[in-house]
């Protein structure tokens, strides 16, 4: 028996490792498992081993999520700056309508108050030399000539003194070649405007040391150049220096014209019934004040 | 005739030096012959190992526990006890082997949570069909040792899957899923087993100091 037992030890352990559980699970098969102390202290004694990898897990996983939202994120910015461009430009475009609608609007107004013919101009260009030019997208084909006044509803811009088939040049009130006879509003002494070449100031000209001129006078064309209208605003007095000797006075004008941000003009092609000077009687925010 | 014979053995000697280790008879006998299984000397003072395998196969399941508590995908696993089961049959002895089929079973056991003795009979019954494939199936290279992971995991999610099947009321029985799951994670089961088993291989010389039995 010892001989057979030992013969076929083997064979044996295997039976009994075959037939004691496939017993245990007949005789268990359909009752619920309850775990004996030695399988709850087993898993117990382990649990921190799948706590810490969970742990870990856990770990990694938020650290790769972290890295696709921050992907994500990435990507997302590149599209919403995009948006933001596209709308930002369109913002833009929106804000440069409405004030080229508002310039436009009080060029109409501005040109249905004034006697004789107007047109309005876009500017195209800008005198490249030391010269303070501009030119106009309008020109002999629309009726343009040499020595028409071009202004604005603010105020005197300048004359016509170049003209093509489509565009025509035009010397700046503030070139400092040009000249505009003028007056002071409040107290009608007659003076002359002369250009500095400077965009914010002009000169006081041909103006007789008593005369009635103060800081803050506003100056309007006189229309006795034979190129202005009457009653245009030139601009606005700035410093006067009175000195005790000389017959006229020194001073500056401020211009009533935006000159670096002009982007539309009117040129009077006639200047009314008379055919002289045009006589400007409309509304002026200078002389509103 | 001295000389003649000592020449004959040098022959003997050089032309057995190109052919391949010719197993010992009782891993011969483990393999082919099955059962009743050779005993291998010194085995006995080997068998606190299945313990250590057992232990093994533990943290393992506790391991996955953890990873499947943020990966609930049921294609997405491992079948952790056929891995351990990979090495136990073709790497360890007879008694030692069924020893600790029959441990990693009961281990199995704890996280199946069906009824007890299910997993550990599945195991020794695994191992000893693993002990009918002839050796020359699982010597060389990947894809053999892959293929039989692929089988013994198969083999042990089926017979799982089945046991359950044929004991639960059809209610309970794993759904559909369950079934489905069964070919992607023994695919995963054999590509993890093949490397798996080497560093087993490595603890076994470790702890035996000596080569594995069935790879001598």
């Amino acid at each position: 028996m010892l001989a057979f037992l030992k013969r076929y030890r083997e064979l044996l352990l295997v039976l009994t490792l075959l037939l004691l559980p496939l017993g245990t699970w007949l005789a268990n098969a359909q009752r619920g498992r309850d775990l004996s102390a030695f399988e709850k202290f087993c898993l117990a004694a382990t649990s921190p081993v799948r706590d810490a990898t969970a742990r870990l897990m856990g770990f990694a996983l938020d650290l790769w999520h972290d890295y696709v939202d921050l992907r994500r994120v990435r990507e997302e910015n590149e599209i919403l700056r995009e948006a933001v461009a596209e709308l930002q430009l369109r913002l833009n475009q929106r804000i440069e309508a409405e004030k080229e609608n508002e310039r436009l609007r009080a060029l109409v107004e501005f040109s249905r108050s004034a006697s004789g013919r107007i047109v309005a101009a876009e500017i195209v260009g800008v005198s490249p030399s030391h010269r303070r030019a501009i030119l106009v997208a309008k020109g002999e084909r629309d009726g343009v000539r040499k020595g028409m006044p071009v202004f604005t509803a603010e105020g005197v811009v300048g004359k016509v003194v170049a003209t093509y088939a489509n565009t025509s040049e035009v010397q700046l009130v503030v070139d400092s070649g040009s000249a505009v006879a003028a007056r002071v509003q409040r107290s009608r002494a007659r003076l002359t405007v002369r250009g500095t070449g400077e965009d914010g100031r002009m000169r006081l000209a041909h103006i007789h040391r008593t005369a009635d001129v103060l800081e803050g006078d506003v100056i309007v064309t006189s229309g006795t150049d034979g190129v202005f209208p009457k009653g245009l605003v030139v601009g606005r007095v700035g410093r006067i220096e009175r000195k005790p000797y000389g017959m006229e006075l020194e001073g500056e004008v401020i211009p009533a014209v935006d000159i670096a941000g002009l982007e539309e003009v009117l040129i009077a092609i006639s200047s009314g019934e008379d055919e002289g000077p045009t006589a400007w009687t409309g509304p002026s925010p200078w002389t509103a004040e | 005739m001295d000389g003649a014979v000592a020449m004959d053995r040098g022959v003997n000697r050089l032309f057995r030096s190109r052919l391949p280790p010719r197993p010992r008879p009782h891993v011969r006998r483990a393999i082919l012959g099955s059962l009743p299984l050779g005993p291998e000397a010194g085995e006995g003072r080997r068998v606190w190992r299945c313990l250590l395998w057992a232990a093994i196969a533990l943290v393992l399941f506790q391991i996955e526990a953890g990873i499947k508590l943020h990966v609930p995908q049921p294609y997405l696993r491992v079948d952790v006890a056929s891995m351990v089961l990979f090495f136990v049959a073709l790497d360890l002895g007879a008694i030692e082997g069924a020893l600790s089929a029959f441990a990693v079973g009961f281990v199995a056991d704890l996280f199946v949570l069906g009824p007890p003795g299910m997993c550990a009979f599945l195991a020794v019954a695994i191992w000893t069909g693993a002990h009918l494939i002839p050796p020359r199936a699982f010597r060389s290279g990947w894809f053999g040792p892959g293929t039989l992971a692929f089988v013994f995991s198969l083999a042990f999610q089926v017979g799982i899957l089945g046991l359950e099947t044929m004991n639960r009321p059809s209610w309970e029985a794993p759904g559909r899923m369950a079934w489905a799951s069964v070919v992607p994670v023994a695919a995963i089961t054999a590509v993890c087993a093949v490397p798996f088993r080497s560093l087993l291989r490595r603890l076994d010389r470790m702890t035996s100091g000596e080569a594995s039995l069935r790879s001598r």
